[in-house]
């Protein structure tokens, strides 16, 4: 069967592989390592965004292995993302690397169109799509568990190994009856993890740009730093809404495009494109949820998320809501972004006490962290 | 499409102070904001020309990881705000139809209306959907201009803009004509490319900045507009027609980080000796002048 690589996407790299199966045709998908990103940034220009070193490093990485196929998406916007695909193929062209990436996309679909390349029947190509619509429904509530459970277990890892688990077992369900059936089970088992009662924990939100929000690798696994400081996540990129957002079938005014524009607007009066737009709002709607902080995550120079920093200090300053911005390039130290997120941890916890709630505090993490 | 902290309404009766940061947009239409507020009766006051000064101003004013020019623009805009009490910062969207501007200019008047507590006058250019002349008429009656002085304004403020193309008798191939490729903010912004300019004089060859003077642009993989105006410029020299070509580019360029290896291998193609100039912040002058220096000599050869 042919096989098609597809681009790393967090957990939702399982997802995006069940799309590939809509064409008949076999995914190939790994995760970021050290390895991926040193071909990605040997081969790219030397001052592109961390996204599209990561990406392209991982493409060579499948054709290292002999896959001749990719796929990744497109956009229209004025930002860098719109040159991914044609640069990476010139790139892949020039090194003699036999592989052609599929774009799917707003951008038109560029020749040869990738459903006549593969030609499925209607048959695979309707299964491939409820699959992945399932999946992703089901990483997205495993997330929404994954981050509550964590803040709050009382032995250290327990979160990560039984998410680790539950994401293994959809990587390999095949069928939609065995990925509902998993969708079902998910809050039952993380229930059986041990907890600690009657704590509130600090409630973080993650905004920025996507792929590195979702690329544990590439973001020094921040979820994760900030779960085992007893921390409550919530990463605002959810592909199910996401998707939703892109194929206009968001209604809810929160989420969709123009209530985001709106609920931006006193702030940012134009589309500055990528992501900024959602960063913005869900700043916006997290501070009105009365979370503790955000932590604006972006790759280092991204055009959009730099643009609008001055705009995100300012909301910091009108709802008083901390903010704790990191940057992130193939140099990012894991140490300082650990030091810096315990800092600004620290300083929550701080805030939260003088606010007067003295229980908010894992007192083993932040004196082991200290 | 015009907001701002108005606090009194512009009328032509009250002719005022209208700041105009030497930079960025700016440099796109030389003369033309100059001429347009000055007509319609207000004083023009544009910040003074890029120094060492606005440069050490800039690392106290702007965002670290912004490029050179958009750093630049942040401390010409400061400068502006301690002598005026309104600023006209244009929303640059698009400037050529199809194609799409710098992410980064699109927020600037909503980071300066943020950052500074002085009013901001601006006007969506997206010629995408609207000409420009078009928008400038606009303008102009929204600040009171009735609409034929608007029109008139308009229409002599866009001839004004138009580019001279240079005549096919000045395109003779010769051996020591260098062109000097980069956005509009980098060629005229005099602190980044005077330099360039006077080393290659001193050189003895004749340093000529693109044009840009064509007003179709074919469609290619660029998409971003000042860009694909460079590319089309580069695409379109003729063999021998220049000895070489420079390229101005700044440092954290999202643009530029992107395209520019691609233009080095267009460059290649062609066999036109090619090479990148990176300018920030602590860029050395003589660095310049031995780089360049060893181009022409390598050149001349």
């Amino acid at each position: 069967m042919t096989r098609v690589a597809v681009p790393n996407f967090g957990n939702y790299t399982i997802p995006l592989a069940a799309s590939v199966e809509c064409l008949g045709a076999e995914p190939w998908c790994s995760m970021s390592t050290p390895e991926t990103t040193r071909l990605g940034v040997e081969a790219a220009p030397e001052s592109t965004c961390l996204p599209f070193k990561a990406n392209l490093g991982h493409f060579l990485k499948a054709a290292q292995e002999g896959v001749e196929y990719a796929v990744m998406v497109n956009s229209v916007g004025p930002c860098r993302l719109r040159y991914y695909r044609d640069l990476q193929q010139k790139i892949l062209d020039r090194m003699n690397v036999r592989m052609h990436i599929f774009t799917l996309g707003y951008d038109g679909l560029k020749k040869p169109l990738l459903i006549r390349y593969f030609d499925p029947s209607l048959r695979t190509v309707l299964a491939g799509a409820a699959r992945t619509a399932l999946k992703i429904k089901a990483v997205d509530s495993l997330e929404l568990q994954a981050w509550r459970t964590r803040a709050l277990e009382l032995r250290p890892g327990d979160t990560t190994r039984l998410m680790n688990a539950c994401l293994k077992e959809l990587e390999d369900a095949k069928t939609v009856r065995e990925i509902r059936a998993l969708r079902k089970a998910i809050p039952e088992r993380f229930r059986a993890i041990p907890v600690e009662d009657g704590r509130e924990p600090l409630k973080v939100a993650l905004v920025g740009e996507a792929t590195v929000l979702r690329d544990k690798y590439l973001n020094h696994n921040v979820e994760d730093i900030l779960g085992t400081l007893g921390v409550q996540v919530h990463n605002f990129f959810l592909l199910g809404l996401e998707a939703k957002k892109i194929f206009h079938l968001e209604f809810s005014s929160r989420h969709s495009r123009r209530g985001r524009l709106k609920v931006a607007r006193p702030y940012l009066k134009s589309l500055v494109g990528g992501h900024a737009i959602e960063t913005i709002s869900n700043t916006i709607y997290c501070a009105q949820e009365g979370y503790d902080g955000a932590v604006h995550i972006y790759p280092t120079g991204c055009m959009p998320e730099v643009s609008i920093k001055p705009v995100m200090s300012k909301i910091s300053e009108d709802y008083r809501l901390p903010i704790l911005h990191c940057s992130f390039d193939e140099h990012t130290s894991h140490v300082g972004i650990v030091t810096r997120i315990e800092t600004f941890v620290d300083l929550l916890y701080e805030s939260r006490k003088k606010a007067g709630s003295p229980t908010v505090c894992r007192t083993s993490a932040i004196s082991e962290s200290m | 499409m015009i907001w701002g902290r108005t606090r009194s309404k512009a009328t032509r009766g009250e002719p005022g102070e209208i700041g105009i940061p030497r930079a960025l947009c700016f440099f796109y239409h030389p003369g033309l904001w100059e001429y347009f507020f000055s007509s319609l009766g207000f004083v023009p006051v544009v910040s003074a020309p890029t120094s060492r000064k606005t440069v050490e101003r800039a690392g106290r004013v702007a965002e670290t990881e912004h490029c050179l020019p958009v750093k630049l623009f942040q401390s010409h805009l400061h400068e502006l705000a301690e002598k005026v009490d309104r600023v006209f910062i244009p929303r640059v969207l698009s400037t050529l139809d199809g194609r799409i501007s710098c992410p980064k200019l699109a927020a600037l008047p909503d980071v300066a209306a943020i950052e500074l507590e002085i009013e901001i006058l601006t006007v969506d250019i997206d010629q995408r959907k609207k000409s420009l002349a078009d928008t400038l008429v606009a303008l102009a009656r929204s600040l009171g201009a009735n609409r034929r002085t608007a029109r008139s304004i308009a229409s002599e403020a866009v001839e004004r803009t138009r580019i001279r193309k240079r005549h096919t008798s000045e395109r003779k191939p010769s051996g020591d004509r260098y062109l000097i490729l980069g956005h509009p903010y980098t060629l005229g912004d005099g602190f980044i490319s005077g330099r360039v300019f006077g080393t290659l004089r001193k050189l003895g060859v004749n340093p000529e900045p693109g044009t840009f003077a064509d007003a179709e642009v074919p469609d290619s993989l660029v998409k971003w507009d000042t860009m694909s105006r460079m590319y089309h410029e580069l695409e379109s020299v003729e063999p021998g027609e220049y000895a070489g070509v420079i390229q101005l580019s700044t440092f954290n360029c999202g643009c530029d980080s992107m395209l520019l290896d691609h233009f080095r291998s267009v460059a290649m193609d062609k066999r036109i000796p090619y090479m990148i100039l990176m300018f920030d912040e602590h860029t050395s002058l003589g660095g310049i002048d031995t780089r360049l220096e060893a181009f022409v000599d390598s050149i001349r050869e």
